[in-house]
């Protein structure tokens, strides 16, 4: 049995009888009272939680576009609609005052981060170095903690820019969808030509390197790759170790995941959840910390985006993520201007508050989830406060499978 | 531990002293386009310190 703040407990069977029969509602008196007191010491453990004065929250994580080009056109790309009159590389002067913005933003905040995302960031590695250098020199001034991340195609990840990247301690996010055929399927180079071949030794040498940790292969499936367990283990055949497979989201009725669909990805999560059990492989969504995991008043608020995290687009406008990058009704300022909406913000703050969401208030994994992508149930819904359903049916599995792993590695180490 | 049911991974967010709001970790971007995080997948900076790398 799990509760939806992520605890596991063992129960036997008079337990699991009496569990039964309080969810039904009615205690059986077959069962002794010591269950029944049992159960109820374990529930009156919890706290009553004051979710909403959680004061404050100051900017933290900025994710920088510094590149509205990419060298590649894959089928499903979000960003495909909103870029093609913006495509530009970020100056640095623009990258400049966009680290200036996030050190005098984050006020107290000791821990900040940037990301590096387009398009593709790579090509514009010079400011990536440049951001870099400026951005951990200005956080050490200010006493604070820089972590950096780069979301890449890995096409231009050679050796030497793998050297860069070490040496500024970037953690990297590489794309790709599984072994050649799937991979090929949807991401294609500019023209049309098959990226396997060029993408491949560059995230091999990447995984070789970071044995540790520090990168993830992230690839993505749709309708037509829904037996995506099977891409999974192609992943781990080929020799990765950090990987995370995420649902295409997409209106293309061909490639868009629907609810029909869910039975077919519980066998799914299950299959990986069982090779994941087998080895020391990490499948990010199953990678739930629990003993080590947040506070309540981070658990119930959602990504932060529009408050603790907005995205900067080449020219300096702020949006609230970079998903929302082109829709012009969340663009929130402009780091030329100075300006930043309150309104937005506030909007924001309040959406990103999980009992804000009707369809969160009795869902029990919204401690484990936050309360879904904001950006998703815009892109599906055209409604930010309408969660997507299917994602959150997706959620569920994985969180699932994930403390369903977590229940089976402690029996494995019994 | 009682007779009927053990606890046998115990969530700190369980805890009732567990309630505090430093905003030290990291910020958990639910885009599927990066790798979709959770705040369930968050780790508390001040329990377990991240390192040089996100995850």
């Amino acid at each position: 049995m799990f509760n939806s703040l992520g605890s596991l407990y063992q129960l036997d069977e008079e337990g699991t009888k009496a569990v039964e029969s309080l969810l039904k509602g009615k205690k059986d008196f077959r069962i002794s009272q010591e269950v029944y007191r049992e159960i109820e010491e374990v529930l009156s453990s919890y706290g009553n939680f004051d979710i909403q004065s959680y004061g404050d929250l100051t900017l933290k994580s900025l994710c920088l576009n510094v590149s509205h080009s990419c060298n590649m056109s894959c089928d499903y790309c979000f960003t495909s609609h909103n870029f093609i009159s913006d495509k530009a590389l970020m100056d640095l002067e623009t990258v400049y005052k966009a680290i200036d913005f996030l050190i005098y933003a984050s006020k107290d905040t000791k821990n900040i981060e940037i990301d590096f995302f387009g398009g593709e960031p790579l090509l514009n590695l010079e400011i990536i170095r440049e951001a870099s250098i400026y951005g951990k020199k200005k956080a050490i001034e200010s006493g604070k903690n820089l972590r950096i991340t780069l979301t890449t195609n890995g096409v231009l990840l050679t050796e030497k820019v793998l050297d860069l990247l070490d040496e500024l301690d970037i953690s990297i996010v590489l794309s790709i969808d599984g072994g050649e055929k799937i991979h090929n399927k949807h991401r294609h180079l500019i023209g049309g030509e098959d990226s396997f071949k060029y993408i491949l030794p560059n995230a091999l040498e990447l995984a070789r390197r970071r044995e540790y940790g520090g990168y993830y292969i992230r690839g993505t499936y749709t309708a037509e790759t829904i037996k995506f367990s099977e891409t999974f283990k192609e992943l781990v055949d080929l020799g990765f170790r950090y990987i995370s497979l995420e649902p295409v989201v997409t209106n293309d009725k061909s490639l868009s995941i629907k609810k029909e669909h869910i039975p077919i990805l519980r066998e799914e999560y299950r299959k990986i959840a069982e090779e994941c059990l087998k080895g020391d492989i990490k499948f990010f969504h199953f990678e739930l910390p629990l003993e080590e995991g947040a506070c309540i008043p981070r658990l119930a608020r959602g990504c932060g985006a529009g408050v603790e995290y907005m995205a900067i687009t080449p020219t300096g406008e702020i949006y609230p993520c970079h998903q929302f990058v082109g829709h012009k009704q969340f663009k929130m300022g402009n780091i030329y201007e100075g300006n930043l909406s309150e309104e937005l913000r506030d909007r924001f703050r309040i959406l990103n508050m999980i009992d804000s969401k009707p369809a969160c208030r009795d869902c029990w994994a919204r401690y484990l989830c936050g309360g879904g992508c904001l950006a998703n149930n815009f892109n599906i819904n055209s409604d930010i406060m309408e969660p997507y359903e299917v994602g959150c049916e997706i959620q569920k599995l994985r969180i699932e499978y994930a403390l369903w792993l977590r229940a089976k590695r402690m029996e494995v180490k019994v | 531990m009682g007779k009927h049911i053990k606890i046998i991974v115990e969530s700190s967010i369980n805890k009732k002293e567990e309630k505090k709001n430093c905003q030290e970790c990291q910020t958990p971007c639910r885009s599927a386009c990066k790798t979709s995080m959770t705040v369930g997948n968050l780790v508390c900076e001040v329990k377990k310190p991240l390192g040089k790398w996100t995850w």
